[in-house]
């Protein structure tokens, strides 16, 4: 097999943004596909779209990717805006510092030409903390990142903060704690007719919604980004990356119950190539 | 107070619940007339047949300009809201447990009366709304406004439901009962009903003339049916004769042949009566059989039609699901379905008309009766499937086209032209064509078709809506719940992901056909449409236009036939309705309560499809053929008939389980503590959630 030359060795950082997937016809087929795969094909495809799209020599010195599906690309018409409802949720991952919040946020209203979310909801991924392995989630974890939720309510760039599977406990230690308080808690589908009865009757005393999804944890792990891209260029292209924040979005026409748009996005960043040559030597220097 | 929170949030809802909208919202049929008459309705008097013949040129000239008038005004009508509203029909039932008899009791017009006080008293104001149906042992009810577009409004139909029939049960007595039976088993057999009445087909008096069904039995305190009885039978100038093929078992005679000189026959029926046919005779038979509606309201002209066309092929389908009648007049049947006993009960037209003679006197060979599938899809798209020979009256169609309304519109509307009146009120006859729509609504509403298409009403904020038709009721409001939800979201997972299932319109015609047969829901094969998921069919698809021709070329390989379960569970390379369902569940937002329901009334319809659970009319089946009484004769007895009535109420009031029918209620905590609520905390929970709803308003505007 001839060697694989790397198709955008210089990139650094990856953000993709698959538009609006309604219209592609392909996930429709398939709707028994599951949330977590149906992510992965968003990102691939988009990913391919853009290398497909894209000269080979520009590729080559570009060091901040941005694929985005010009394609499905839909922005939020003004004169409707305020017959929409826009929900977001990030997923977040160990060790990301609670700045990706903002960045997230800052980045779907520039992607979609708003002013605000309606909901923003967060998703903690399975590990926490790097000493201890698979802690639970407390509060010291949860507290930095809704302090940013926080201020981006008080900038009124969303009006509804919500979080997404904190069990009865954590829920009300957020709860009291917190000066702006969560709106919603997501819930797994799985569990949505054998609820607590403690976390049905906290919600309704503190006026939480408690809604139902049907998204993993784990949505999109730096492995599974680094299998995902190397698997749409080359070996090499895929390595080092580590997922910042990846986030699922939907807009739906309020009064009518109908969803106009759904989409996908991630960002991801890796160390420079130097960087990377540099430890590489060192390693084998130490050999 | 509450109301006014109600209303004056434009956001949700975005205009003020006045009366005219809660009443005809869901009204088709007779309720449009009686609804706005209500003041003077026993003043008046109707027409003759032989006046109301002669006036039909009348309505239909002027009924044509209230519709071109009512179309211009409102074409343009945008952003209407997702309101839905379900329609349920209930027979009363009187148990003699001592005789072991269980009848149909003729007392709604004394129900209704009950029934309908509080909305007298405080219209607009209650939570449901009653309305007499064509026999005197029937009642139909609605919620008392519609449900909105929210996931939450999903949660409220079955409390609205239990509600409406525990208002029912209050006012009868303890060995009464209503129950939401499609067809009764022994409809029209000797004391079928409480009074007991007997027949008098001889009677010069007889509006029906039938030898079964006795004219006490229809309802009698609004005379518009008993003047549709009689109308309908003079004007095809002999009775009605509705023919089913009878379930030939090992022990029934054959040719299945009856002797009806005992119950007065004086040749008319023997001759009308078909071999190894269940034969009967009267608007009765089909009008007096329950059924379970939907009307939902499209965000605009070009949406309803669009949804009118994808819901077309969708009837099939959800009649074989919901097949419950496969019992009549006291003989199991080879059907499971309602559907053509109602299209003979009410076939009006003459001999001429049925191609039987050469035309004489009448004016169209018409290939239909007046309550049946629809005969032509009206979006674009739907033009170049649509492949019947329509028949449709020519002067209205230019009439109608001279006014700037399109041909696919226009020549739906003179199709349903075709009709005469079937009954007038005399003083309705000189009407304001700029503003009121009453001869319109008296030919749309007496053209009892699987979909309706129905134009904003006058003077109200109603915007277009389609009524979906073809369902039978199911014995409990969780079924009936859960088939209607289903149907609800199928229209928001239509309009979500844009989906295409259209096929050529004598295809669902085909399918109509195979959907009444006995276990149609197991072993029928229906035309479906192999690839719903299309990338070019925009709601308003006036590209389209000029595509037909290659789309004419290919359109047989676009379906193929496939089982009920594969349609709505899917196969290999097929998404599946349900799936589909859950996919839009997936991407909206839920409450986990309002999830926890959906998410068993999804199981019930797939587990329908599938075979692991029972239709009503497999189940009815089942229950006779394993019956100690049951001879093997296709005989439904008064004894089998008792014991299975005993059964149905024991299952709809929840005392007994039936797994094969649905699973057992009492497993569900959720949504059995939102039944627990009263209609008042409904109300206010409701207006707790618009109130919620406000949040979503930009900061700046709060």
């Amino acid at each position: 097999m001839a060697t694989q030359l790397p198709i955008f060795p210089n990139a650094t950082s990856l953000f993709v943004h698959s538009g609006n997937i309604l219209n592609w016809d392909r996930l429709k087929k398939r709707p028994l596909q599951t949330p977590k795969d149906e992510f992965i094909e968003c990102i691939k495809e988009t990913v391919s779209a853009h290398i497909e799209t894209t000269e080979q020599t520009a590729l080559q010195y570009e060091t901040e990717l941005n694929c985005v599906h010009s394609e499905f690309k839909e922005v939020v018409p003004k004169e409707d805006r305020s017959e929409l409802k826009l929900t977001v949720k990030i997923f977040l991952y160990h060790p990301q510092p609670p700045s990706v919040v903002r960045e997230a946020v800052e980045k779907v209203l520039d992607e979609l030409d708003v002013d605000y979310i309606e909901t923003l909801l967060l998703s903690w991924n399975g590990e926490f903390d790097e000493e201890e392995s698979e802690v639970e989630l407390k509060l010291k974890h949860v507290k930095p990142f809704w302090e940013v939720v926080q201020q981006l309510y008080e900038e009124e760039l969303l009006l509804m903060p919500g979080v997404s599977d904190l069990d009865n406990e954590l829920l009300e230690e957020l709860y009291k704690w917190a000066t702006v308080k969560p709106c919603i808690n997501q819930v797994n589908l799985a569990s949505c007719c054998v609820m607590p009865p403690e976390l049905i009757e906290f919600a309704k005393e503190s006026e939480i919604q408690l809604l139902t999804h049907s998204d993993p944890k784990d949505l999109f792990p730096s492995k599974t980004l680094q299998e995902v891209i190397s698997s749409c260029s080359t070996k090499y292209d895929g390595q080092n990356w580590t997922t910042e924040w990846a986030v699922c979005y939907s807009v739906v026409v309020k009064c009518r119950g109908i969803i106009q748009k759904k989409g996908n996005m991630v960002k991801a960043r890796r160390p420079p190539r130097q960087a990377l040559l540099e430890n590489e030597a060192g390693c084998s220097d130490s050999h | 107070m509450l109301l006014n929170n109600y209303r004056n949030n434009d956001e949700t809802f975005s205009f003020s619940l006045t009366l005219p909208f809660f009443l005809s919202f869901f009204l088709s049929f007779f309720l449009s007339f009686f609804l706005s008459h209500c003041a003077n309705i026993y003043l008046s008097i109707y027409l003759s047949p032989c006046e109301t013949k002669k006036k039909a040129d009348h309505v239909r000239k002027h009924g044509v300009k209230q519709f071109i008038n009512q179309y211009n005004k409102l074409k343009d009508r945008q952003k209407d809201v997702l309101y839905w509203g379900d329609e349920v029909e209930y027979m009363l039932i009187r148990f003699d447990h001592e005789n072991r008899l269980g009848q149909l009791f003729l007392n709604s017009s004394q129900l209704l009366q009950a029934l309908q006080q509080p909305e007298f008293q405080s219209p607009g104001n209650t939570p449901t709304l009653w309305r007499p149906e064509y026999a005197g042992y029937m009642v139909e009810g609605t919620p008392g406004s519609p449900f909105g577009g929210l996931m939450a409004h999903l949660n409220l139909v079955e409390a609205n439901m239990k509600l409406r029939r525990e208002e029912i049960r209050k006012l009868l007595g303890p060995d009464e009962v209503p129950m939401c039976i499609t067809s009764f088993p022994r409809t029209g057999c000797p004391n079928f009903v409480y009074p007991s009445h007997k027949p008098q087909p001889q009677s010069e008096e007889s509006f029906s003339r039938s030898l079964f069904f006795p004219d006490a039995a229809i309802h009698s305190s609004h005379p518009r049916f008993k003047t549709l009885t009689r109308n309908i039978r003079e004007r095809r100038k002999e009775k009605v004769a509705i023919n089913i093929p009878i379930f030939k078992d090992k022990n029934t005679m054959s040719p299945f042949v009856e002797d009806f000189s005992e119950y007065g026959d004086t040749g008319e029926a023997s001759t009308a009566a078909k071999p190894d046919h269940i034969y009967m005779d009267s608007m009765g038979f089909g009008m007096g059989c329950c059924c379970l509606q939907l009307t939902f309201q499209a965000c605009n002209i070009g949406e309803a039609r669009l949804l009118y066309d994808h819901l077309a092929p969708i009837c099939p389908i959800m009649m074989a699901l919901s097949a419950a009648s496969p019992i009549y007049r006291g003989y199991l049947s080879d059907y499971d379905c309602r559907w053509s006993v109602i299209a003979q009960a009410v076939d009006d037209r003459t001999r001429e008309e049925r191609g039987l003679e050469p035309l004489k006197n009448d004016r169209f060979l018409i290939n239909k009766s007046r309550y049946d599938s629809i005969d032509s899809y009206l979006s674009e798209m739907g033009r170049c499937y649509n492949d019947l020979d329509l028949v449709y009256d020519k002067e209205i169609f230019e009439q109608l086209r001279d006014s700037d309304i399109d041909d696919l519109l226009a020549q739906h509307i003179a199709h349903l032209f075709i009709r005469d009146p079937i009954s007038l009120f005399s003083e309705k006859i000189h009407q304001d064509d700029t503003k009121d729509t009453d001869h319109f609504e008296n030919i749309q509403s007496t053209n009892w078709q699987s979909l309706r298409f129905k134009p904003p009403p006058p003077n109200s904020n109603i915007g277009w809506r389609v009524e979906f038709r073809p369902m039978e009721v199911q014995l409990s409001d969780f079924e009936n719940a859960a088939y209607v939800v289903f149907i609800v979201l199928v229209t928001r997972v239509i309009l979500t992901f844009k989906l295409n299932f259209m096929i050529p319109i004598s295809k669902v015609d085909e399918n109509m056909v195979t959907a009444q047969k006995k276990d149609a829901v197991r072993e029928g094969k229906f035309y479906f449409r192999k690839d719903v998921i299309t990338a070019n069919s925009p709601p308003e698809a006036a590209e389209c236009v000029g595509c037909c021709e290659v789309i004419k070329q290919r359109i047989d390989e676009e379906y193929t036939l496939m089982s009920i379960n594969e349609i709505i569970n899917g196969k290999d390379d097929f998404p599946g309705l349900i799936p589909l369902v859950n996919k839009y569940l997936e991407y909206s937002e839920c409450d986990v309560d309002t999830r926890c329901t959906v998410l068993q009334y999804l199981q019930l319809i797939s587990n329908r499809a599938s075979g692991k659970l029972m239709t009503m009319a497999q189940w009815t089946r089942k229950f006779v053929l394993t019956h100690a009484d049951y001879k093997q004769d296709s005989v439904v007895n008064e004894n089998i008939t008792y014991d299975l009535l005993v059964e149905c109420e024991k299952i709809a009031s929840g005392e007994k389980p039936c797994p094969e029918l649905f699973f057992n209620l009492s497993v569900q905590p959720l949504s059995f503590f939102f039944c627990l609520f009263s209609t008042l905390q409904l109300i206010y929970s409701f207006s707790q959630l618009i109130t919620f709803c406000c949040l979503f308003k930009p900061p700046l505007y709060l």
